[in-house]
């Protein structure tokens, strides 16, 4: 690694500079404007279309006929089409983007390379684009968030290790010898997932695995994926925000080794759980469950760093629209996690196996959560990387209302709606369909959830394309716009 | 801040409360420091072993079946008690009732196993006419007793034969008649449950006979 990252910093020059710390901060932005910009360009245009075909699926399960003219928009489609954009899409930019720019002002000292990150963060686009494109012509593969064509996996796969490497780099030329949690997580997520992805690719369509363990090794994927890629991007967010944006340090920071390591650990065989029921030793399943519990452990250090932390500001929180968004993901956190945990038991998936509880659980825990952590995060960076002010403050408010009903009507019909569905079809003998139409009022649901949280967005690219394309005011001209940050206080004897 | 105009409700850009060198410096000093009694401490132990306690339990509970030879083999054993619960069991038919044995119960002091009885004591029942004759007689000796005296196989017998017909039913005495006129080569018919039942209520209740009211049935 070290001969790696030495072999590049002799290609690009090193940018640090002297000067105050405003200035550093500033070197540091400006050497990856466009980088982290493109990135969120793409964040918002995939979290546009993954709103549009959330709707299109939500409004396919109460009403099939529609759209059902067009033969590339079926459900069967239109699913994984969702779900990969919103992950991929969506999650994956917004995500690199707060870890990467998190990184480089946690260094202290612009990296560079910003070059690679840009290229590399323009490929992943395309691949994303190449990967739906062929879930559209019909070549997807069946696997759940593995979906795209092999022909979209190298892309997605390079593109990913160009922006990986730069975040390495990026760390590696930290000015700062301590580390802190943020940094952890965001190396943590980027290692995982060229494992997880090279692995799964590997096993499922390079070397195929025999029979079921396919399907094992796809459960293990998609849980990992949640699990140990976009959730660590988003506790890198949140980590990063509270003590900058609230002014407040994390409290029980002390724990949050026991947390990463935990939370690692049993978040890698906690996906092995949707297993329970299947043609697989029972051990394989039950060990899913186990570390399911498990995050029992991360969950409770977790819940007590950030509410406490939070709480201890709570005056500040409606005023910080980032903190904002953290405080809902904090708690889109907790419940998500709970529901994993309880939805894991064998008992409870009995009920909920064949119903939507689990794309409920799971739409919570990545747009609720990770979606929610990241668009603060985003609403954080966007005023100094363009040193604008947000032109429209109030639509930022509407957006995180609007966006905040839709995300809780979705999971509350999905999750309620599902397990309500799955009781009926094990304690009721009418017929499937009469089941289903007892329980369309959940469907509808969510299709007005779906509405709600698509208006949000669309005020959200809104605000985006405003402040982008909005002149600067004379105040926004000057270079001090964004002032000096403080020290951070703590008191603690 | 005195001015609501100046400090808007929700300002255009967050504030930046800390910077960066100072959220490194002070969470490296937060994980440096111990502190006594920490609340998240304390939680986080309780948390590790609520997780440790279920884990311990349901791996019990399930990963015993980690051997799949084992979890057959269970199957196995569960599927035959439960096969064995089930078995079909004996229709209700007539029971059929061991002579012998109650002859070897009952008989077997006087009239011995051979059959032979004791000389000068007790008659013999094998090859005796009045085993071997009408069924009439033996079913008649053992319901109410024979006393008095009486000749077998040509040697005079003077002792007293008790009743069975208290101690024994219909079947049993039809059994035990059956069989000593079927044992030591006697070769004589079998006697049914009914033929007793007719004899028992035709002659209902009474002493023990006589030689001579048997001899009527030759």
């Amino acid at each position: 690694m070290n001969l790696i990252c030495n072999l590049f910093s002799s290609v690009f020059p090193s940018l640090g500079g002297d000067g105050s710390q405003r200035e550093r901060e500033q070197t540091i932005d400006s050497s990856m404007r466009f980088a982290v910009l493109g990135l969120i360009k793409g964040s918002v245009f995939w979290l546009l279309v993954a709103s549009l075909l959330g709707l299109i699926v939500s409004i396919k399960l109460h009403s099939p006929s529609y759209l059902s003219e067009y033969g590339w928009l079926s459900y069967g489609k239109a699913y994984p089409a969702f779900w990969n954009a919103l992950v991929y899409g969506w999650l994956f930019n917004a995500g690199l983007a707060c870890v990467a720019w998190i990184i480089a002002r946690l260094g202290g000292r612009p990296s560079g390379n910003s070059g690679l990150l840009a290229i590399s963060g323009g490929a992943w686009n395309i691949a994303v684009i190449i990967g739906l494109f062929g879930i559209f012509k019909g070549d997807q593969n069946p696997y759940r968030m593995l979906e795209f064509p092999s022909y979209a996996a190298p892309f997605l796969f390079a593109a990913f290790i160009g922006i990986g490497i730069w975040i390495l780099l990026a760390f590696k030329a930290r000015a700062y010898r301590s580390s802190y949690a943020s940094q952890w997580y965001a190396l943590a997520g980027v290692f995982s997932f060229v494992w997880i992805f090279s692995i799964a690719q590997a096993m499922i369509f390079c070397m195929p695995a025999q029979g079921i363990f396919q399907s094992v090794v796809a459960a293990w994927f998609g849980g990992n994926l949640l699990g140990l890629v976009v959730a660590p991007f988003a506790f890198a967010t949140i980590y990063y925000l509270i003590p900058k944006a609230l002014g407040q340090h994390i409290v029980g920071y002390r724990q949050s080794g026991i947390a990463f390591w935990s939370w690692i650990f049993f978040s890698s065989a906690a996906g092995l759980a949707s297993l329970v029921n299947g043609p697989f030793p029972a051990w394989v399943a039950s060990v899913g469950v186990v570390a399911s519990f498990g995050l029992f452990l991360p969950l409770s250090v977790f819940t007590m760093q950030f509410l406490s932390s939070l709480f201890a500001s709570f005056s500040k929180i409606w005023d910080t629209l980032s903190v904002r968004y953290v405080f809902y993901a904090v708690f889109a956190f907790i419940v998500a996690t709970a529901l994993t945990i309880l939805g894991s038991l064998r008992g409870i998936q009995e009920v909920t196996q064949f119903s939507q509880f689990n794309d409920g659980v799971r739409y919570l825990f990545l747009v609720g959560f990770a979606g929610m952590a990241f668009t603060g995060m985003v609403y954080y960076i966007l005023p100094r990387l363009l040193n604008k002010e947000l032109p429209n403050p109030s639509l930022a408010d509407l957006q995180f209302w609007v966006q905040g009903l839709g995300i809780f009507l979705v999971t509350v019909s999905l999750v309620y709606g599902g397990w309500a569905h799955g009781a009926l079809l094990n304690g009721s003998d009418a017929d499937t369909i009469a089941i289903l139409q007892n329980t369309k009022t959940y469907l509808f649901l969510t299709t007005i959830g779906s509405v709600l949280f698509a208006i949000g967005n669309f005020a959200y690219a809104v605000s985006f394309v405003w402040i982008l394309l909005s002149p600067r005011t004379e105040k926004e001209q000057s270079a001090d716009l964004i002032e000096p940050a403080p020290e951070l206080e703590y008191t603690h004897s | 801040m005195q001015d609501d105009q100046e400090q808007p409700h929700l300002p255009g850009v967050d504030a930046s409360k800390a910077s960066d060198e100072s959220v490194l410096r002070v969470h490296a000093q937060i994980r440096r420091k111990r502190i006594e009694g920490s609340p998240v401490a304390f939680f986080t132990a309780a948390a590790l072993i609520i997780v440790f306690v279920f884990a311990w339990f349901y791996q019990r509970r399930y990963f015993a079946e980690y051997d799949s030879k084992g979890v057959l083999a269970e199957r196995q054993h569960i599927a035959a008690m439960e096969a064995y619960k089930n078995r079909p069991q004996e229709p209700e038919g007539p029971v059929v009732i061991d002579g012998g044995k109650l002859y070897a119960q009952q008989c077997v002091a006087c009239h011995q196993a051979s059959g032979q009885g004791l000389a000068g004591a007790f008659p013999p029942l094998a090859g005796s006419e009045w085993v071997t004759g009408a069924p009439e007689i033996p079913i008649k000796v053992l319901l109410s007793g024979l006393g008095g005296e009486i000749q077998v196989k040509g040697s005079t017998y003077n002792g007293a034969m008790p009743a069975f017909g208290a101690v024994f039913d219909d079947a049993e005495i039809a059994a035990v008649v059956t069989y000593i006129r079927g044992e030591w080569d006697n070769g004589a018919s079998e006697v049914t449950a009914e033929q007793v039942a007719a004899i028992r209520s035709e002659i209902g209740s009474r002493g023990a006979w006589t030689a001579a009211e048997l001899a009527e049935h030759f």
